[in-house]
């Protein structure tokens, strides 16, 4: 029988993805905002038989389907396809290998001028300035962070919150439901620093943006515990990786910032490009494919990717060194989307937790669960994430863990809000990133809560 | 179709929530089909309740207005069941995914119809128990679903599909009555009518609550696999098996075209040279018990001379061999986009010769079939792949589902084994009933669904070219004509 018709044949163009799409629905329970809504619309299947009606549309195909073509709108799917976290949950469901998050992006980019409402060309103005002139500049960043506390010290967020009007403003309202109590300790990192051996593998890390403003001490803690396994960590220059502008299609900002990385990492020579980061991560790995055929870049590029490795999957690449304190605690980690979907890192970072000394790490019901955190989305789609956050919360509460992990700031933050308690008997849960509890059984203190 | 009316819509609102009635075009298009790409039709509305009292609510304006209404859980079907071909609304039940109970004593659990087939199963886990029906969709698809169309599943050969786990339903009629039908226990008193619904693809109006049977999970497993380089040595050897009176968990066949397929979709190395191979499971209380059984297959199968025995010798192992079984179908994707799937079941010494004429039947019209199927049960799943935006190729496939229909009818089979009639299979239905057979279905259909309303058009023939027709096909086949569906 013959079988050389194969996925890649298909492949000629980005949207003959498509057809790797078979309509077996196995995506289906599988993704957090079709278990909210109940709609397939807010489904992966739905969702690519919109987009390939939209590509329809775009290309004026002549086929069977022009009845549905006429009654169906741009304007009409875009906010579907707006709807997606991006968890890429469906990814690891589909057995046909759909690459759903390529088609995904790819779409967003193609629409991403359209306006869908009368306020979309103010919003997206808006986006665009914070990803090119502030999530790049760290100053701002940091300013912002000071500026931050100053105004959480004489309460202004608590009293805010109490105004119905302030609640009920977009970004606004849901920023204030998030709004985190951030720690005091900010030891600022800045390029040139560097620790450990210089014997020892050259590091790269990467701090982000919120990482580095919100949870700055996580890259103390990843610092401590690579020199503790004889690495050689420093800061090289960087700006901001660019995944929340590659997520929503501005394709323009995302590559200029990536071209910057690329440049300006590459230039320090690493033997890793270490993110502590999920979501950076991700878009960091798979910066090859923003360049493929890119006539001065690929090879760059490529080399570039396979030289980012996430945290935790850098230690699992050798031994590590032996703990000396013990940890007394229940445990559960909470794998974000672009660790476990994006990037398939699944068994890892458990593989490290398991290694600290005294720690019983408790499993989840639904590990390929969101969080609805996803970057931005909780801002932009707020009772949406609320659900998600709702069924996730209900699993984690269920295990009466001491402390949740997880290795994104985006879901650190969304736990942070979402995880306090909601009545006086249930027991408290403590929000780390995995790497502090590794820092605190190597003997570093500080991490743990009181 | 159009859009229902604004003022109806508004009922359905009031009934459900602002949020669950879904009327705009793009959310009523992605509704126009389920897992059988090959029909579509697009709903005028889609309807999502939360409880029974809602789903009798919205049935109940259904039936005031005359409107049509089709249930639907994940639309994983096969058979396109869940499509609203009469035109009127789609009712998903996917909303409804609450476990009410799960009773270790009894082994028995409560479920609302829209709880997903493996959440089930991993709520009962901890107890030792699982539900047996186990469809390769079971990851997706809804209980609600497996009982509409009286799903199977891999080790179904052992345990019996749907019908013998369910005790008891509640049932939402087509004039919004809700009805109790069966038991808590496994009997049931005056007329059974629980067979009859179980299996009745909605028709009868939407069951909303079940109560299911659970079992203790097996503690001994083995499973196993066996590759063959003749496909008829393989299907000989099945025969051998059933003949000997050994019952497996689960005896499955899959031929070289589904083995590359699956080797690429999960890299699980199967033996990518032999012609065909089979899976099979022993389960048993007792480790004496599986050995015993093990040898004595073991022995049975020696005389065919398989190529290759491999034995899972971890429980992962297990694991990813089911998964690759079960995904095989969802694997085809990277070959061609769309796949028409048959269902017969056939007397299980015919399997040799009707493989065979498959086969034949592939190559006389030049498409990709992959054969990978329940072979305990003689349930035949020949998957005849395309691409539907080739309108030769088309032609083609139909013919060949058509001529593999024959071949299995021809040798003593029947239609589909745990897909469903649907839509897709209704047309046939007079190849294998006489009117007066047919026109006895119909009465009892009357009987619950006067105004036939509920899921109507499906399962039964009915008279021609209704529905939705905006766009007529050149394909002349009994599926378009009669039904007057697109693709």
């Amino acid at each position: 029988m013959t079988t050389d018709i194969n996925a890649e044949n298909l492949a000629d163009s980005p949207f003959d993805l498509l057809k790797a799409c078979i309509h077996c629905g196995m995506c289906l329970s599988t993704c957090p905002t079709y278990r909210v809504t109940g709609s397939e619309a807010e489904s992966p299947r739905g969702r690519l038989y919109l987009m390939k009606h939209l590509d329809m549309k775009h290309r004026g195909a002549e086929s069977g389907t022009q009845t549905n073509e006429r009654i169906t709108s741009a304007t009409g799917i875009l906010p579907h396809l707006d709807n997606c976290l991006g968890c890429l949950s469906c990814e690891t469901a589909c057995p046909s290998g759909v690459q759903y998050g390529e088609l995904l992006f790819k779409t967003r980019k193609d629409w991403v001028s359209h306006p869908r409402t009368f306020w979309y060309p103010l919003q997206r103005w808006v986006k665009q300035l914070i990803f090119s002139h502030v999530l790049t500049h760290r100053k701002w960043l940091v300013s912002g962070r000071h500026f931050y506390k100053l105004l959480q010290r004489f309460g202004v967020f608590s009293w805010l919150k109490r105004l119905t009007w302030a609640r009920s403003l977009p970004w606004v309202g849901p920023a204030l439901a998030l709004a985190p109590v951030i720690p005091h300790r900010y030891k600022p990192l800045h390029p040139g620093l560097s620790f450990g051996n210089t014997s020892g593998e050259r590091v790269a890390l990467m701090l982000g943006c919120v990482m580095d403003a919100v949870y700055n001490h996580v890259h103390w803690a990843t610092i401590q515990v690579l020199v503790e396994n004889g690495y050689y960590v420093y800061i090289p220059e960087q700006t901001c990786c660019g995944a929340l502008a590659h997520h929503a299609g501005e394709e323009a900002i995302a590559r200029d910032l990536a071209q910057q990385n690329l440049v300006s990492i590459l230039h320090s020579n690493p033997d890793w490009i270490v993110l502590n980061s999920a979501g950076c991560g991700s878009t960091m790995k798979e910066i090859s494919k923003q360049f493929a055929g890119d006539t001065v870049f690929e090879e760059k590029a490529k080399h570039f990717s396979e030289k980012v490795v996430d945290i935790m999957v850098l230690l699992t690449k050798k031994p590590l060194r032996p703990m000396k304190k013990r940890l007394s605690m229940t445990v559960v980690y909470h794998a974000a989307c672009h660790l476990q979907h994006a990037q398939k890192v699944r068994l890892e970072p458990e593989a490290v937790l398991r290694q600290i000394p005294g720690i019983d790490l408790i499993p989840l019901s639904e590990p390929e669960l969101c969080c609805g955190s996803a970057g931005i989305y909780n801002l932009e789609h707020p009772e949406i994430s609320a659900d998600i956050m709702a069924l996730k919360r209900l699993d984690i509460i269920k295990t009466q863990a001491d402390v949740l992990v997880s290795g994104n700031p985006g879901c650190l933050l969304q736990f942070a809000a979402g995880l306090r308690p909601q009545t006086t008997e249930e027991k408290p849960i403590a929000i780390l990133h995995p790497i502090e509890l590794l820092a605190e059984a190597y003997g570093y203190r500080g991490y743990l809560p009181q | 179709m159009d859009v229902l009316e604004e003022a109806i819509l508004e009922q359905f609102r009031t009934a459900v929530g602002e949020r669950f009635v879904l009327s705009s075009p793009e959310e009523r298009l992605v509704y126009d089909c389920d897992g059988c790409v090959l029909l579509k039709a697009i709903p005028q509305a889609i309807v999502l309740p939360k409880t029974t009292e809602e789903v009798s609510a919205v049935v109940k304006i259904c039936h005031t207005h005359n409107i049509p209404f089709v249930a639907r859980g994940a639309g994983t079907g096969l058979s396109g069941g869940a499509l609203a071909t009469e035109g009127g609304i789609i009712i998903a039940l996917n909303r409804m995914d609450a476990i009410i109970e799960i009773d270790p004593v009894s082994r028995t659990a409560t479920v609302e119809v829209g709880v997903v087939n493996a959440w089930l199963n991993r709520e009962a886990r901890p107890y030792g128990l699982f539900y047996a029906p186990d469809p390769s969709s079971q990851s997706a698809c809804t209980l609600g679903g497996n009982i509409a169309e009286n799903a199977g599943g891999i080790h179904c050969l052992k345990y019996g599909v749907t019908v013998d786990h369910i005790l008891g339903l509640e049932l939402v009629l087509p004039d919004g009555d809700v009805l109790w039908v069966g038991s808590q226990t496994r009997r049931i008193d005056g007329l059974n009518f629980l067979g009859t619904i179980v299996g009745s693809e909605g028709t009868f109006g939407i069951v909303t609550r079940a109560v299911v049977q659970l079992l203790p999970i097996p503690v001994h497993i083995h499973t196993m696999l066996l590759a063959f380089d003749d496909t008829a040595a393989a299907c000989r050897c099945i025969s051998a098996i059933i003949q000997r009176g050994i019952i497996p968990a689960a005896l499955e066949f899959m031929d070289a075209f589904t083995v590359n397929a699956v080797n690429q979709a999960f890299s699980v190395g199967f033996p990518d040279s032999a012609e065909a191979v089979l899976l099979i499971e022993l389960d048993d209380k007792t480790s004496l018990g599986l050995e015993t059984s093990l040898e004595e297959l073991l022995s049975v199968v020696a005389p065919f001379k398989p190529s290759q025995t491999q034995h899972a010798k971890t429980e992962e192992e297990r694991v990813q061999l089911w998964k690759a079984r079960k995904g095989a179908v969802a694997a085809y994707g990277r070959y061609l986009p769309a796949f028409y799937l048959h269902d017969c079941v056939i007397p299980r010494r015919h399997l040799a010769t009707v493989l065979a004429q498959i086969i034949a039947i592939g190559q006389r019209h030049d498409v990709l079939i992959g054969n990978v199927f329940h072979a305990g049960d003689g349930n035949l799943h020949p998957n005849i792949l395309f691409d539907p935006d080739n309108q030769a190729m088309m032609t083609r496939v139909l013919k060949a589902g058509e001529e593999i229909l024959d071949a299995c009818l021809t040798v003593g089979g029947v239609l589909s084994g745990e897909h469903g009639i649907g839509i897709e299979k209704s047309a046939y239905m007079s190849r294998l009933f006489t009117p007066e057979d047919l026109a006895r279905m119909a009465g009892l259909k009357r009987l619950f669904d006067p105004k036939n309303l509920a899921n109507p058009e499906k399962i039964l023939p009915h008279r021609s070219s209704c529905g939705e027709n905006n766009t007529a096909t050149s394909i002349s086949h009994p599926l378009f004509t009669q039904h007057g569906a697109w693709i």
